[in-house]
């Protein structure tokens, strides 16, 4: 059982993620629609989620800057990058996310990841 | 030149028929005689005769000095003067109407014929050489590109028309001004001006502008040119001017500005639908993953979703090839040494991981073949052998890969045959094609081949595909692919 917090301007994958996530037994503890709010919802968070799942491309502050900023505030976050701009991969693990799932991925991939951060 | 013809003219009758005599008897044809100045202008005229022998009194108020200086605003004739004055003031005259020769009575006939000949010969060469400068004058002045030329000091010499039209200098103004003056060229991008170009072409560099040259001409307008300059040498090689060539290419530039445009906004469309497809994707094979996962479903309902799962997951496919074909036409991946074998071995293992049963005969090794080549070459690998795969219905998928260095040695050849149903005479080209032969391409909406062509010939390779077995295709195909060397250290 893991706690996640999802980031993706596309309100149907949060959907989707929701559905995956409760289906293995975690728990969706926060949802955001765009960088800021992300920043903003994070900070006022009495414990941090045991996983973010991170878009890339949202409006206002992108994936990486906000996975740097996340960082920032606590250096030990769990982020997983899942986003169609493969290209950018290389980025994402730079700016100090721990895995990079290329959309679209089967669901499978995504379990996988969280059950590995849980078992760490 | 045949014989020479001369036009004698003298007011002394007796004179003039001695004189008519002598050169006669030299071999000359005397086309005339007057002994007037009007007379000596009518007849020089209506004869055009090779040489004047022109006396300076004559018959009527008017001299033969006065003759030759209408002759010679109407014509080019070499005139020699015969006179018994040899006073200063007369030659100083004389002189203004630049005769070939003055010579003063008496006179041995030796003298004279010497005298003709010279004149006939110089009158020649001048003639020559001005109809050689006027041609090329004529030319410089008929090209559509401008040309300016200079003076070892790097003074204007010359301006042919295109080049008054494009500076607004005309060549009476521009002549004597420093190049400069005339020539001003800024850097569109910097606004930077561009000094001492006769300078360095005057040192025998040649003149070398950034596609981003602009002149601003002498009304102050700005017109983006393409240009070249090169050194003026004389005959011993000394550089003595500089002369520059340059165009307006105003709609050239202009257009290279819509291509890239154009190329740009294809670069979004491509980056925008790529992104949300993928997006979409997801949601849509997320569902139906999250479908084949309830407990119950019917078989069948499973092989429909499985279906649709598939080609969910190839609509990405899709999605990944454009933009490696983006990304191989806008040459941002550089080349460099690569190993065949790394790529092919990584190939190897994503086809193996295909639920068939697969056998790839292949004796590449490590570190033997090398290539000009970037991280795209396992694209072509895979496409290669997923094709093999793909149309190969045999249990056992059975694929040879052999490996030699070509003919000429500057390429390692590939071929990859396989066992499938083998490819149709037409389509042995179409298939590399698909975007050449968009309605041709009845084969799947596979972008594979065509990507695997253009990875290959952004390589200097090339690849093809004929009968495995020559001539009965049923018996599988054999890719043919010729990678360059690599030649660096």
């Amino acid at each position: 059982m893991a706690t996640i917090f999802i980031v993706d301007d596309e309100p149907m994958l949060h959907e989707l993620y929701g559905q995956i996530l409760m289906m293995s037994g975690h728990e969706i503890v926060a949802d955001a629609y765009d960088g800021d709010e992300a920043i903003e919802m994070f900070k006022r968070m009495n414990k941090p989620p045991a996983a973010v799942i991170m878009d890339h491309r949202m409006p206002g502050k992108d994936g990486i800057e906000t996975t740097k900023e996340m960082l920032k505030i606590n250096p030990d976050m769990k982020i997983i990058f899942a986003s169609a701009d493969d290209a950018i991969r290389g980025d994402a693990l730079a700016s100090g996310a721990c895995d990079f799932l290329s959309k679209p991925f089967p669901i499978g991939d995504l379990l996988a990841e969280i059950e590995k951060m849980v078992a760490a | 030149m045949g014989k020479a013809r001369i036009l004698i003219v003298e007011d002394e009758a007796v004179v003039a028929e001695n004189l008519e005599m002598a050169i006669s008897d030299a071999g000359y044809d005397v086309v005339g005689r007057a002994a007037s100045a009007d007379d000596a202008v009518n007849a020089a005229i209506a004869h055009k005769p090779d040489l004047i022998l022109m006396d300076i009194i004559l018959i009527g108020d008017k001299t033969g000095i006065d003759a030759s200086y209408e002759i010679k605003e109407k014509l080019d004739i070499p005139i020699i003067f015969l006179t018994a004055y040899s006073d200063l003031e007369f030659i100083d005259r004389a002189k203004n109407t630049e005769p070939y020769a003055y010579i003063v009575k008496p006179f041995q006939e030796a003298q004279l014929f010497a005298s003709i000949e010279m004149a006939l010969y110089k009158s020649q060469v001048a003639r020559k050489l001005k109809e050689s400068e006027e041609w090329f004058s004529t030319t410089l002045r008929s090209i559509g590109d401008a040309v300016i030329a200079t003076d070892i000091s790097g003074c204007v010499t010359f301006t042919n028309p295109a080049s008054e039209e494009l500076t607004g200098w005309k060549q009476e103004d521009a002549v004597g001004k420093p190049l400069e003056d005339i020539f001003n060229i800024i850097n569109e991008e910097t606004g930077e001006k561009m000094e001492n170009l006769a300078e360095g072409v005057l040192r025998g560099r040649a003149l070398e502008l950034t596609d981003q040259s602009v002149l601003i001409a002498r009304d102050g307008v700005k017109v983006p040119i393409a240009d070249s300059g090169a050194p003026i040498r004389d005959g011993k090689g000394d550089i003595i001017g500089a002369v520059l060539v340059f165009q307006d290419v105003t709609g050239h530039r202009q257009a290279e500005k819509r291509i890239e445009e154009e190329y740009r906004r294809a670069e979004f469309y491509i980056d925008l639908m790529g992104h949300d497809i993928n997006n979409m994707s997801q949601i849509a094979s997320g569902y139906l993953d999250l479908l084949s996962r309830t407990p119950g479903l019917p078989p069948e309902s499973r092989k429909y979703v499985e279906v649709a799962l598939g080609h969910v997951r190839k609509s990405a496919d899709i999605v990944s090839g454009v933009k490696t074909l983006s990304e191989i036409r806008s040459g941002e991946v550089e080349l460099a040494k690569i190993d065949i074998y790394p790529a092919f071995a990584s190939a190897v293992a994503t086809v193996m991981a295909q639920p068939r049963d697969v056998e790839i005969n292949s004796d590449i090794s490590p570190g033997k073949y090398v290539i000009r080549g970037n991280t795209l070459l396992p694209n072509v690998f895979s496409n290669l052998l997923n094709n093999a795969v793909k149309f190969d219905r045999h249990d056992l998928v059975e694929i040879d890969v052999d490996i030699s260095s070509s003919d000429d040695g500057r390429y390692w050849r590939l071929e990859f045959k396989d066992r499938g149903r083998g490819i149709n005479g037409d389509y042995k080209t179409i298939i590399f094609n698909r975007l050449e032969q968009a309605g041709a391409s009845a084969q799947g909406s596979g972008l594979g081949l065509t990507i695997t062509k253009y990875i290959v010939e952004s390589y200097g390779g090339n690849i093809r595909v004929v009968d495995r077995i020559e001539g009965d295709r049923t018996q599988g195909s054999n890719f043919i692919v010729l990678l360059p060397k690599w030649d660096g250290d």
